[in-house]
C-alpha cells in the first residue's frame, strides 16, 4: 500500500488544476464554506445550509478523487480510506456515494437537486452551480 | 509550667543511662532518627512530585497515541468510537478516569471509584481535540485523570525504599558512633579512672597515658592529673617534714621547760594561772596548779598580792617586761628564799611569768656587803660599815635623842705595838673589840674606825648617865691586864661620850662631839670617860686645839 503511494501521487501532479464544489442549479445554496463541504463529505453532517439533506457524490477515479481530498483536507486517499474503515463498525457515518467516473458524478449533480459533488474547474458545465473554489 | 518542665527534665535525667557510650549512642540515634524522619518526609514529598510528573508524562504519551481516533470520535460525535478509546485507556492502571467531550456534551466518560474525591487534588490532563481535517478547528476535549491510588502506591513504594535505606543508615551510624566513642573516649577514660582508683592506695607513681592518646585531649588530661598528683605529693611531703620538725622542736621545748630551773607560767591579765612547768611549782612550794580557775599568782604570793597585781596591770598596760624580787618563806627549809619574778606580755590577754631562785645571789651579795662593811681584824664594823649602820639607825630611830656615841681610844696601844710587834698589836685590838662588844647590848653598834680608835653607838639608850656607866664598865675591863707572850699588858682606854640632842640629826656632828670629849678625857689624864658638852659649837672649839695632843698619848 505504501509502495503504491508515489504512483498515486503522479496523476495528481498531472492534473494540477483547480477543483470546484458543485451543486444542482436549482439548489437554494449559492455558496458554501470549506468547513461545510468537509463536514458533508466526511460524514459529520448531511444537511445543506438550505436545510435540505445533502447527497455527497464521490468520484471513483482515483486521480480526481485524490486531487479533491488533497485540496479539501490535505489527506491522501489511503488516509481517507483508513478514516472510513474505522467508522464501519460504529455505523454512525457513511462515506459519500461513489459515482463510477467524473462524468457520471456531474450527471448526478445536474439531475439531483440535493446532490453535491466536485470536478475540475475545466469540467464545469452550465448544468451545475459552483459553490466553492478549491485552490491548491 | 516551670515545675512540670523541671519534672520532665528530672525524669529524663533519671531515665538516661549512666554510661557515656550509651548516652552518646542514644543521643546520636535520636538525632539521626529525627533527621532521618525529616529527610524521609521531604523525600516522600519529592518522590510524590516526581511520581506525579512521571505518570503525567506517561499519560500524555498515552493520550497522544489515541488522539487521532478521539479526533474522529469528537468530529463525528461518535459515541461508539469514543467508548472504544476510553475503554482502551482505562486498561492502563495509572488512568483513574477519562472523559471525552464533543462540544459541550459528554460523549463518553468512565471513572474508577475514588478518582474524583471531593476536596482532594486530582491530577488530570486536559487536551483540546481538534478536527482531524482542520487543526485550527476544535471539535471537543478530552480529560484524563490520574489514578490517585496508583500514584500513592507508586510513591509509597519508593518512599518505603528510602525509609529502609535511612533506617539502615541510622542503625549503622549509631553503632559506629557507639563503637567509636567506646574505643576513642570511654575505654581510655575508664583505664585512667581505674588507675586513679588504684593510685589512691599507693602514693608516688603517676598515671600512664593510654596508648594512642599521647597528643590528644585525653593525653593532656593525664598530664594535668599527673602534675596535680606530683604537686600534691610534694605538698604532703613538705607538710610531713614540717610536722616532724615541729614535733622535734616541741619536744625540745617541752624538755627545756621541764628541766629548766626557771619557773615558767602563763597567766591571764588578772593573774589567773593557766599553765606552768614543774620548776614553777617547786620554787613556790605548791603541789600543783589544781583545777581551781580562780587560783592566781596573787593568791600564791599572798604577802605581795598588791605589788604583783600592780606589776601585772603595768606590764599589761605598757606591753613591756617588768621584774621584781620577792622574799618568800620556805616552810620545809625553814629558811628565807629570794625569787625574782619577771612578767612579759605574751598576747592580747596573756602574760608569761618567769620565776628565778635568786637566794644564792642575794646571799652572796649580802656576804660581799658584809665583807665590805666589816673590819677583818676584829670582826667589828669598819668605818664605812659604821657610817652606813649609823645612818640607818638615825633614819630608823623615831627620836634621835635615843642615840649615844662612844668614841673609844686606847691609851697604851702604841707601846704594845712597838715592843711586842704587830702580831701582838693585832691580838690586842681583837681582844679590845671583844671586850667592847661584850659590854654593850646586841642591838648596839660596835666598830673600829682605824688604828686603835673604836666607836660604839648605843641605840635606844636612856639618860646620859647610863651611857657613862657603860663607858666606865668598858674602861674598867680594858684596864685589866692582858697576858701576851708571857707579859702582862695593860692597854687602858679613854672614852668620849656624845648623846644626841633632840634637835640634832647629823651623825657626823655627833661623832665630832664624841671625839672632842674623848680628847678632853685624854688630856684630863687618860683612863676615864667624859660626857661631851651639849653645845655643838663648844665641841668644835674643843676639837681644833686638842688634836695636837696626840704625842702625849704616845709618851704615856
Amino acid at each position: 500500500m505504501l509502495l503504491l503511494l508515489p504512483l498515486l501521487w503522479l496523476p495528481h501532479a498531472a492534473h494540477a488544476d483547480d477543483m470546484v464544489v458543485i451543486v444542482n442549479t436549482a439548489s437554494h445554496v449559492h455558496s458554501m464554506t470549506r468547513d461545510q463541504v468537509i463536514d458533508i463529505f466526511m460524514g459529520r453532517f448531511r444537511q445543506l445550509p438550505s436545510g435540505a439533506t445533502a447527497l455527497p457524490i464521490d468520484v471513483a477515479e482515483p486521480g480526481e478523487r485524490q486531487s479533491f481530498y488533497e485540496l479539501l483536507v490535505h489527506k491522501n486517499l489511503a488516509e481517507i480510506g483508513s478514516y472510513w474503515a474505522r467508522l464501519v463498525f460504529s455505523g454512525q457515518a457513511t462515506p459519500p456515494f461513489r459515482a463510477p467516473d467524473s462524468r457520471a458524478a456531474l450527471e448526478l449533480v445536474a439531475t439531483n437537486p440535493d446532490a453535491i459533488g466536485y470536478c475540475y474547474r475545466s469540467a464545469v458545465t452550465g448544468r451545475v452551480k459552483v459553490v466553492l473554489d478549491l485552490k491548491p | 509550667m516551670t515545675s512540670s518542665l523541671d519534672h520532665l527534665l528530672r525524669l529524663i535525667s533519671r531515665l538516661a543511662p549512666r554510661s557515656v557510650v550509651a548516652r552518646t549512642t542514644l543521643a546520636i540515634f535520636g538525632f539521626s532518627l529525627v533527621l532521618g524522619l525529616g529527610f524521609a518526609l521531604a523525600a516522600a514529598n519529592l518522590v510524590h512530585e516526581h511520581e506525579y510528573s512521571r505518570l503525567e508524562s506517561e499519560l500524555e504519551q498515552l493520550v497522544s497515541t489515541v488522539e487521532s481516533t478521539t479526533q474522529i470520535a469528537c468530529y463525528l460525535n461518535d459515541q461508539t468510537l469514543a467508548r472504544e478509546v476510553v475503554t482502551g485507556l482505562m486498561k492502563t492502571d495509572a488512568v483513574g478516569g477519562v472523559r471525552i467531550m464533543s462540544g459541550n456534551n459528554v460523549l463518553y466518560e468512565s471513572m474508577r471509584p475514588g478518582t474524583t474525591r471531593r476536596g482532594k487534588r486530582v491530577a488530570q490532563i486536559d487536551r483540546p481535540i481538534n478536527s482531524p481535517f482542520d487543526a485550527s478547528r476544535q471539535v471537543g476535549s478530552m480529560t484524563v485523570y490520574l489514578s490517585p491510588a496508583q500514584l500513592h502506591a507508586h510513591a509509597w513504594t519508593y518512599t518505603r525504599f528510602i525509609l529502609l535505606i535511612l533506617a539502615g543508615e541510622v542503625a549503622a551510624v549509631s553503632g559506629g558512633v557507639a563503637l567509636t566513642v567506646f574505643l576513642v573516649v570511654t575505654r581510655p577514660i575508664k583505664g585512667i579512672s581505674d588507675e586513679l582508683h588504684r593510685l589512691r592506695q599507693r602514693a608516688g607513681p603517676l598515671l600512664q597515658v593510654p596508648a594512642g592518646n599521647e597528643g590528644d585531649e585525653i593525653g593532656r588530661l593525664v598530664a594535668d592529673v599527673n602534675s596535680l598528683i606530683a604537686s600534691l605529693n610534694q605538698l604532703v611531703e613538705a607538710e610531713r617534714s614540717l610536722r616532724i620538725q615541729h614535733e622535734v622542736f616541741e619536744r625540745q621545748m617541752r624538755l627545756v621547760l621541764e628541766k629548766t630551773a626557771l619557773g615558767i607560767c602563763i597567766m591571764d591579765e588578772h593573774g589567773a594561772l593557766q599553765s606552768c612547768n614543774p620548776a614553777f611549782l617547786r620554787l613556790l612550794a605548791i603541789p600543783k596548779l589544781g583545777t581551781d580557775a580562780a587560783r592566781t599568782l596573787q593568791q600564791i604570793l599572798a604577802p605581795y598580792a598588791a605589788e604583783i597585781g600592780e606589776m601585772i596591770s603595768r606590764c599589761h598596760a605598757v606591753g613591756k617586761p617588768c621584774e621584781a624580787d620577792f622574799e618568800v618563806w620556805r616552810e620545809e627549809h625553814a629558811a628565807v628564799n629570794w625569787i625574782e619574778l619577771s612578767l612579759n606580755p605574751l598576747g592580747p590577754q596573756l602574760l608569761l611569768g618567769v620565776i628565778d631562785d635568786v637566794t644564792e645571789r642575794k646571799r652572796s651579795v649580802a656576804a660581799a656587803q658584809q665583807l665590805a662593811m666589816s673590819d677583818p681584824l676584829t670582826g667589828l664594823l669598819n668605818r664605812r660599815g659604821l657610817e652606813a649602820a649609823i645612818a640607818h639607825a638615825f633614819a630608823a630611830a623615831a627620836n634621835p635623842g635615843g642615840l649615844a656615841m662612844l668614841a673609844i681610844d686606847l691609851d697604851h696601844f702604841k707601846e704594845v705595838n712597838d715592843t711586842l710587834g704587830h702580831e701582838a698589836g693585832d691580838r690586842v685590838l681583837h681582844h679590845v673589840g671583844r671586850v667592847i662588844a661584850a659590854a654593850v647590848r646586841r642591838t648596839d653598834l660596835v666598830g673600829r674606825l682605824g688604828g686603835d680608835e673604836f666607836l660604839a653607838v648605843l641605840v635606844g639608850v636612856g639618860p646620859a648617865q647610863q651611857a657613862l656607866q657603860i663607858a666606865e664598865d668598858i674602861i674598867a675591863r680594858l684596864d685589866a691586864p692582858l697576858e701576851l707572850q708571857g707579859t702582862a699588858v695593860r692597854v687602858g682606854a679613854s672614852i668620849g661620850i656624845a648623846v644626841s640632842a633632840g634637835n640634832e640629826d647629823n651623825p657626823a656632828a655627833l661623832l665630832r662631839r664624841a671625839d672632842a670629849a674623848m680628847y678632853a678625857s685624854k688630856q684630863a689624864g687618860r683612863g676615864r670617860a667624859r660626857l661631851a658638852e651639849e653645845s655643838a659649837e663648844q665641841a668644835e672649839q674643843a676639837e681644833e686645839p686638842e688634836r695636837p695632843e696626840e704625842p702625849e698619848k704616845r709618851s704615856a
